[in-house]
């Protein structure tokens, strides 16, 4: 398993040897132990941390909610999972907006824990693998994108078949993008080795188009196509 | 809000308590002796959870039994499962009662479940059947399995029947009727 590090803000300290006791147990690292949000800052920004344990009534100025908000907005892929006495509205209520993994009343369960535990860890799987892809994919729209690195078309986060010749038309338009793709280049780029007519590129086109819903492509008369990105779209 | 504050604190300590037992009983590796702790840490959980009961309901005065003793179940069951067990609790629940009654009759609850796990079924099927009501003045707590029964000549000096029995005798002044003859059946009535 992954090393997964998580870091307890407790001020119970018999409480937090508890969590820090079972945590170990289950797997998982724990970073450090401290009791207010100052401490809590310094350790995120100079550790490893993934996930946060945070109980809301805390030592010092700011209180849990606080802490995680402050949290959140500097390293926003750090997973929270409060615990805490407070299940009033006023504290879920504010805490709910950073969208922790979960709100966990104290005496805390056990099994509980665990099974949160393991929910932030797939959410922090789940995010790394999206940022990887996600990292290149080009926007061409609202609705569709285009991921370069698994050469996948998606409409809606639904993935689009394309044919190999189809993809690699798609891969030529987006590595040309808002600029003119001639015959020349096209029929070069797709059929390398193999003699081509305007029949062909043509019915080509047409199909990515269909599956593009009409928009994007355009004609070029008497030179090639064009595919425009209004939006700059390349989010990296 | 000070008795917010007041509620607060006590879940605190309780939870500062649990998380000794939990300590503890890390460090023990004798089964019988662990489970003496469990046993002891689900009667302060018991306890624990009438004060999550009490804080999100606007009537601070009082606790929905249907509420708490349904939670309380799945605390217990996940803590004496073994993993082939296939034990059902059926509950019939129809009371409101004040935190402090609450916390004995869960305590009730959470003995009478846990010998039922333990000692009801040799083949770890079976039903147990929880139900409490308001009849008149009266109220009336059922607990019931369709176990093996049991001799009662031999387990009355247990620290669960011991329990169970200060609770209704002294705490909620109440009587208790049992049967154990084939199946077991305890029958409690109080009033509030």
């Amino acid at each position: 398993m992954k090393e997964i590090n998580i870091l307890i803000v407790e001020d119970e300290s018999i409480v937090a040897m508890e969590i820090k006791s079972y945590i170990k147990k289950l797997g998982y690292t724990v970073t450090a132990i401290c009791s207010n949000a100052k401490d809590a800052l310094t350790i995120i920004s100079e550790q490893k941390v993934e996930i946060v344990l945070m109980d809301i009534c805390i030592k010092g100025e700011l209180d849990g909610v606080e802490t995680a908000v402050l949290i959140k907005q500097s390293h926003p892929h750090i997973e929270i999972i409060f615990l805490t006495a407070h299940l009033d509205d006023y504290n879920v209520d504010r805490a709910i907006k950073i969208d922790p993994t979960a709100y966990l009343s104290k005496p805390f369960n056990r099994e509980e824990l665990r099974v949160f535990l393991k929910i932030a860890l797939r959410k922090i799987n789940r995010d790394a693998s999206t940022d990887v892809s996600s990292k290149h994919t080009i926007f061409l729209d609202h609705e569709f994108s285009y991921d370069p690195v698994n050469h996948t078309l998606y409409c809606c986060q639904e993935i689009i078949n394309l044919t190999k010749k189809e993809n690699e038309l798609l891969k030529l338009f987006i590595d040309n993008k808002n600029n003119i793709v001639d015959f020349y280049t096209l029929e070069n780029t797709i059929w390398p080795n193999k003699e081509t007519n305007t029949n062909t590129i043509r019915t080509l086109v047409k199909r990515l188009r269909q599956k593009l819903k009409h928009k994007f492509i355009e004609t070029i008369s008497s030179r090639g196509y064009k595919l425009t990105i209004i939006d700059k779209g390349i989010y990296s | 809000m000070l008795l917010q504050e007041v509620h607060h604190r006590v879940k605190n300590n309780l939870q500062v308590i649990l998380s000794m037992i939990r300590l503890q009983n890390d460090e023990i590796e004798d089964k019988i002796v662990m489970e003496k702790f469990i046993n002891l840490e689900n009667r302060i959980n018991a306890i624990a959870k009438t004060y999550n009961m009490l804080l999100i309901k606007e009537n601070l005065e009082e606790i929905d039994m249907q509420e708490y003793i349904d939670s309380l179940l799945l605390d217990i069951q996940v803590t004496i499962n073994h993993e082939n067990d296939q034990i059902n609790i059926k509950t019939d629940i129809d009371a409101m009662i004040p935190l402090r009654e609450s916390v004995y009759i869960g305590l009730i609850i959470n003995e009478l479940v846990t010998n039922a796990y333990k000692y009801a079924f040799d083949d770890h099927k079976g039903t147990v059947l929880i139900s409490l009501h308001h009849h008149k003045n009266d109220f009336i707590l059922i607990v019931e399995d369709d176990g093996k029964g049991f001799i009662m000549e031999e387990n009355h000096n247990t620290l669960g029947l011991k329990l169970i029995r200060t609770l209704v005798y002294d705490q909620l002044e109440g009587d208790i009727e049992i049967s154990t003859n084939n199946h077991t059946k305890y029958i409690i009535r109080f009033s509030i």
